[in-house]
C-alpha cells in the first residue's frame, strides 16, 4: 500500500514539473520549410551560423513540401512559425482559422515559375485537350489560370492533372503528361530532362506581376499566434535573429549558399547561382513591400473567390502585424 | 458443417412425412430491432457531434461540425458531382477488385490443391502481401503511366495478394472426407473438383473476396493520389491541398456509406450462389 | 458355404508417426465375410477398425498382405465398395436428391434415370417430401438415412459402415437399426459394419469378429445364432445376455491393455 501511495506521489510530482516547464516560455520554435526553394535560405543561414542559438533558441528546419501542409501543421502546433505560399495562407483567413499572425514577405523570384511544354506544342492554344500538371492551391495554378486566360482558354478546356511539383519531372519525362506549371526547381529540371521542351509562359505574364511585380502567390512569413500573445519578447528575439539571416543572404551570397547547401545538397556553386537570382527584403524594407503586397493579395483573394475555391473574402489585414518586423 | 449436422436440429419424433425439422425465426422482429439500435447509436454521436462543434468546445478549424459537412455535401449533391465521384471511384475499385479476382481465383484453386505449387509460391505471395497499395505508386506510375491503368493496377496490387491467400485458404479447407465420400462413389479427379472443391470452397471464396472488396476501396485514395481529377479519393485530395476539413469528412462519409451499400448488394448476391447456406445466416442474424 | 466375398490375408498396416516411431495399426489381420453376410466389428479406439475399414475400400494399401473383394485384389479406390460414414460426409451444397443421385451420375447415367434411382431410394429410407431439402435442415437421424439411401443408389457389392449411428440419440439410433435390419433383409448385401457398441453389433450381425488392441489383429470370432428377422426387442431375451457376457469378455480384456499399452500424456 505504501508503495503504490509513493508511487502516485511520485508520479504526480513529475506531472506537476512537467506542467510547471510547460508554464515557460518555449525555446525550441521549429519551422516548416522546403529544402529545394531558394526563399528558404535566410533561415538556413540564420540556423546554421546560429543567429537562434545566440539568442536562446532553438529552430529546426521541418520539411514540408506543399504550403497548405504547412499552415496545417502551424494550425495544430507541430510547427511554430512557417514562410508559405500566400494562397494557402489565405485559404485559412477565409475559414476563420484566427491562430496565426502574417508580418512580411522576404523572398521574391517573378520568373521562377512557368509553363513547361513538351516538343510539337508551340502555343498555348495548342493546350486544349491537353494533359497540364500543376499542384492545386499554390501560386502556379493562379499563373496557370492567367495564362490560359490570355489564351482564351479556361481549366475546363484542358486536363488539369494535380500532382505535387517532385513528381512532375518524372511524368513529363515519361511523356505521361503534355505540359506542367511549376516553381524552381522542377520548373527547370523538367525542361532539361526533356530537350525540345518550351518555357511558353512564366509568372511575369500575369496582371498581378504587370500591376505589383511580384509571383502570383509570393510566400510570407507566418507565425502562430499564441506564441506572439504570450511570449511577446522570445517572438521578438527569434524575429530579429531571422531578419538578420535575410541581410546576410542579401549581403553575402556566397557565404549564405555554403550554408543553405547542407539542406539543399546540390553544390555550392548551383546553389549560390540560385540565390543570386532571388530579391530578398530585410526589415527595413517591409514596411514599403508589405503595402504592395497587399495589392497582391487583393488580387489573388478575389482570384480564389471567383473560382469558388474560398466561400468568403477575408480582409488580410486583420491578421497582419506589420509590428513583428524589427525595427531596422 | 460436421458439426452443425451432429447436434440434432429438431426431435426425430418428426415423422418422415411431417414438418422439415428447420427452425424458421421470425425474420422482422430480429432485424428490425438491432437496426434501431444501431440509427439510434449514429444519431447520438452526430448530436454530440453538433454539441460540441456547436457549442464551441472544440473549434471548427480542428472538427468541422456537422452542419458545416452537410453544407459541403448539399453543395457537391446539388450539382450531380459527388455521384460522379461515387461512379468513378467504383469504377475504379470494382475493375481493379475484377481483376484480381479473376486471377486469384483459378490461380488459388490450382495452388490450393497442389502442394508443390503452394510451396514455390508461398513466399512470394508473403512478400507482397504485407505491402500497403500507397508504396506500389512509383512503379505502378512507372510502368502504367497516370491514367486509368496506373489506378486499376494500385487497386489490383492491393488485393490480389490477399484475395490469392483467401481462395488457396478455402480449398484446402474442404472437408477431406467430402472428397473421400466422393471418391468412394466414383468420382475422378476432375469430378472432384467440380463436384467438390469447387462449391465447398465457394462460401469462403466468397466472404474472402468480399472482404478484398472492402480493402480495395481502401486502396482508392493511394489509387487517385496522383493525377486524377474525380473520384472519392481525388476529392479528399483536392480537399486537403485546399485544407478543406469539412469536405475531406464528406469525401470519407461517402466512402463509407458507398462500401455498406456495396456490402449488402453482396449479401444479397451470397444468397443466390449459396443457397444452402441461407437459412444459416438468417439465424446468424 | 457361401462364397467369400471380403477376404484379408495377413493385413499389416503401418504409419509413420510424428515424432514416435511408426505406429502399426494392424497387424497380420486375417479375416473372411461370406457373400451377403452382415459381419461387425467390434473393439475398443485406436485398435485399427477405420483403417481396416479405409484398406477395404481401397483409401490405403497395406504395408504388407493384400485385401480381395470377390477374388481381385484391391488396388486403389474400390469401386465395388460403398462407404458409410460417422459424419454422414454429405455435400451440403446439395439436396437430398442430388446427394442420393451422386453414385449414379458419376456412373454416367442418364439423368432421367439417375432421378428415378434417387427417388426410389428416398422413399425406400422413408424420405419423400424432402428430395429438395439441403443436409443442413434435416436432423441427424434424416441425414443418415440420406447416407443409406446415398450408399443403396450407388449400388455397390459391399457395404462398409463405420460407426455410423454413434453420433446420434439412442432412440434415434433404435430407429436407425430396425431400418438397418430391413435394409439388408431385402438386399442381401456383404456388409462390414465397424461399431464399439456391444449391442449394436448383436443386433444387427450375422457374426461379430472382435479386434485386439493396437496392433489390431483378430482376437474371436462368433457367431451370432439370435433369430432372424431381427428385431430391437431381441435384447430382451437370454440367449443375448450369454452372447453379451462372451463378447465382453474378450473386448474387456483388449481395453484393459490398450489402457495399459497408451503412455501418460506427457
Amino acid at each position: 500500500m505504501r508503495r503504490i501511495t509513493g508511487a502516485l506521489v511520485l508520479t504526480c510530482g513529475l506531472l506537476a514539473g512537467a506542467g510547471l516547464a510547460h508554464a515557460q516560455a518555449p525555446t525550441k520554435l521549429d519551422h516548416a520549410a522546403s529544402t529545394t526553394w531558394f526563399g528558404h535560405v535566410p533561415l538556413m543561414l540564420a540556423i546554421d551560423r546560429g543567429y537562434f542559438k545566440d539568442v536562446g533558441l532553438e529552430v529546426e528546419l521541418k520539411p514540408i513540401v506543399k504550403s497548405s501542409d504547412r499552415m496545417l501543421a502551424l494550425t495544430q502546433g507541430g510547427v511554430q512559425w512557417t514562410n508559405t505560399g500566400v494562397l494557402s495562407v489565405i485559404v485559412e483567413m477565409a475559414k476563420g482559422n484566427e491562430s496565426f499572425y502574417w508580418f512580411a514577405n522576404v523572398d521574391d523570384s517573378p520568373g521562377a515559375e512557368g509553363l513547361v511544354v513538351q516538343p510539337g506544342i508551340n502555343s498555348v492554344k495548342d493546350l486544349k485537350g491537353k494533359k497540364i500538371a500543376v499542384t492545386l492551391n499554390a501560386g502556379a495554378e493562379i499563373t496557370l489560370y492567367y495564362v490560359l486566360k490570355d489564351a482564351g482558354l479556361t481549366p475546363a478546356d484542358v486536363r488539369i492533372v494535380p500532382m505535387a511539383a517532385n513528381e512532375m519531372v518524372t511524368a513529363f519525362t515519361n511523356k505521361n503528361i503534355d505540359a506542367y506549371c511549376v516553381w524552381e526547381p522542377a520548373f527547370s529540371d523538367g525542361q532539361k530532362a526533356v530537350p525540345g521542351s518550351k518555357v511558353l509562359a512564366t509568372d511575369k505574364d500575369t496582371p498581378i506581376y504587370r500591376r505589383f511585380k511580384t509571383a502570383s502567390a509570393p510566400d510570407v512569413v507566418v507565425i502562430r499566434k499564441d506564441l506572439v500573445d504570450k511570449y511577446p519578447d522570445t517572438a521578438k528575439k527569434l524575429l530579429a535573429a531571422y531578419f538578420k539571416g535575410v541581410k546576410g543572404t542579401k549581403d553575402n551570397p556566397r557565404e549564405a549558399a555554403v550554408s543553405a547547401d547542407k539542406w539543399f545538397k546540390r553544390g555550392v556553386e548551383p546553389v549560390e547561382a540560385g540565390i543570386r537570382k532571388f530579391a530578398y527584403f530585410d526589415a527595413s524594407q517591409q514596411k514599403e513591400h508589405v503595402d504592395e503586397l497587399l495589392g497582391t493579395i487583393e488580387m489573388v483573394i478575389a482570384w480564389a473567390y471567383d473560382s469558388k475555391n474560398i466561400d468568403t473574402k477575408p480582409d488580410p489585414r486583420k491578421w497582419l502585424r506589420r509590428d513583428l518586423v524589427p525595427a531596422p | 458443417m460436421r458439426g452443425r449436422a451432429v447436434t440434432a436440429r429438431a426431435p426425430e419424433a418428426a415423422a418422415p412425412d411431417g414438418a422439415p425439422a428447420a427452425r424458421r425465426l421470425p425474420r422482422w422482429g430480429g432485424a428490425s430491432r438491432s437496426f434501431a439500435l444501431g440509427a439510434l447509436s449514429v444519431l447520438v454521436l452526430l448530436g454530440i457531434w453538433q454539441l460540441v462543434t456547436a457549442g464551441g468546445y472544440i473549434s471548427a478549424i480542428f472538427l468541422p461540425s456537422p452542419a458545416q459537412v452537410f453544407r459541403q455535401a448539399r453543395r457537391y449533391l446539388s450539382d450531380g458531382s459527388l455521384f460522379w465521384h461515387v461512379l468513378t471511384s467504383g469504377r475504379r475499385v470494382l475493375v481493379g477488385f475484377a481483376l484480381a479476382a479473376i486471377v486469384a481465383v483459378p490461380l488459388g484453386i490450382a495452388l490450393g490443391t497442389s502442394r508443390t505449387a503452394k510451396a514455390l509460391f508461398d513466399p512470394i505471395l508473403s512478400i507482397i502481401r504485407p505491402l500497403p497499395s500507397l508504396s506500389w505508386i512509383p512503379l505502378t506510375i512507372l510502368w502504367f503511366g497516370i491514367d486509368e491503368g496506373q489506378k486499376y493496377a494500385i487497386v489490383f496490387m492491393g488485393t490480389f495478394a490477399s484475395a490469392l491467400l483467401y481462395v488457396m485458404e478455402s480449398t484446402r479447407r474442404v472437408d477431406p472426407l467430402l472428397i473421400k465420400a466422393a471418391q468412394n462413389l466414383g468420382a475422378t479427379r476432375l469430378d472432384v473438383l467440380r463436384e467438390v472443391i469447387l462449391p465447398g470452397s465457394l462460401p469462403g471464396i466468397i466472404s474472402g473476396l468480399k472482404v478484398c472488396l472492402a480493402l480495395a476501396w481502401t486502396c482508392v485514395l493511394s489509387a487517385e493520389m496522383v493525377a486524377a481529377t474525380h473520384g472519392l479519393g481525388a476529392l479528399i485530395w483536392f480537399a486537403k491541398d485546399w485544407n478543406n476539413m469539412a469536405l475531406v469528412m464528406v469525401g470519407m462519409v461517402s466512402i463509407s456509406i458507398t462500401v455498406l451499400v456495396l456490402d449488402s448488394a453482396f449479401r444479397l448476391v451470397e444468397d443466390k450462389i449459396l443457397p444452402w447456406e441461407r437459412h444459416q445466416r438468417r439465424r446468424d442474424v | 458355404m457361401a462364397a467369400a466375398a471380403i477376404v484379408a490375408d495377413r493385413v499389416t498396416k503401418a504409419f509413420e508417426g510424428g515424432r514416435r516411431d511408426q505406429v502399426v495399426a494392424l497387424k497380420d489381420l486375417t479375416l473372411e465375410v461370406a457373400e451377403g453376410e452382415f459381419v461387425c466389428l467390434v473393439g475398443g479406439s485406436g485398435c485399427g477398425k477405420t483403417t481396416f475399414l479405409n484398406l477395404v475400400a481401397g483409401f490405403l494399401a497395406p504395408s504388407a498382405g493384400a485385401i480381395y473383394l470377390r477374388g481381385r485384389a484391391v488396388s486403389g479406390i474400390e469401386p465395388s465398395a460403398g462407404m458409410i460414414f460417422q459424419s454422414y460426409a454429405l455435400l451440403p451444397w446439395k439436396t437430398v436428391a442430388g446427394n442420393v443421385e451422386f453414385g449414379p451420375r458419376m456412373k454416367r447415367l442418364p439423368r432421367a434415370e439417375c432421378r428415378a434411382i434417387a427417388d426410389r431410394f428416398i422413399r425406400m429410407v422413408g424420405l419423400s417430401g424432402f428430395e429438395h431439402f439441403y443436409p443442413g435442415q434435416l436432423s441427424g437421424g434424416m441425414q443418415q438415412r440420406v447416407t443409406l439411401a446415398r450408399l443403396l443408389a450407388a449400388d455397390r457389392e459391399v457395404f462398409l459402415m463405420d460407426e455410423p449411428f454413434a453420433a446420434l440419440d439412442a432412440m434415434t439410433r433404435q430407429v436407425m437399426q430396425e431400418e438397418l435390419i430391413r435394409i439388408h433383409e431385402q438386399s442381401r448385401k456383404t456388409t462390414v459394419f465397424v461399431t464399439h457398441n456391444i449391442d449394436e453389433a448383436l443386433i444387427l450381425a450375422d457374426r461379430i469378429v472382435v479386434m485386439s488392441a493396437r496392433p489390431g489383429r483378430v482376437r474371436a470370432s462368433i457367431a451370432n445364432d439370435l433369430p432372424r428377422p431381427r428385431h430391437v426387442d431381441v435384447q430382451l431375451s437370454p440367449r443375448y445376455l450369454e452372447l453379451k457376457t462372451q463378447i465382453w469378455g474378450h473386448v474387456e480384456e483388449e481395453v484393459r491393455r490398450h489402457i495399459e499399452a497408451t503412455p501418460r500424456a506427457d
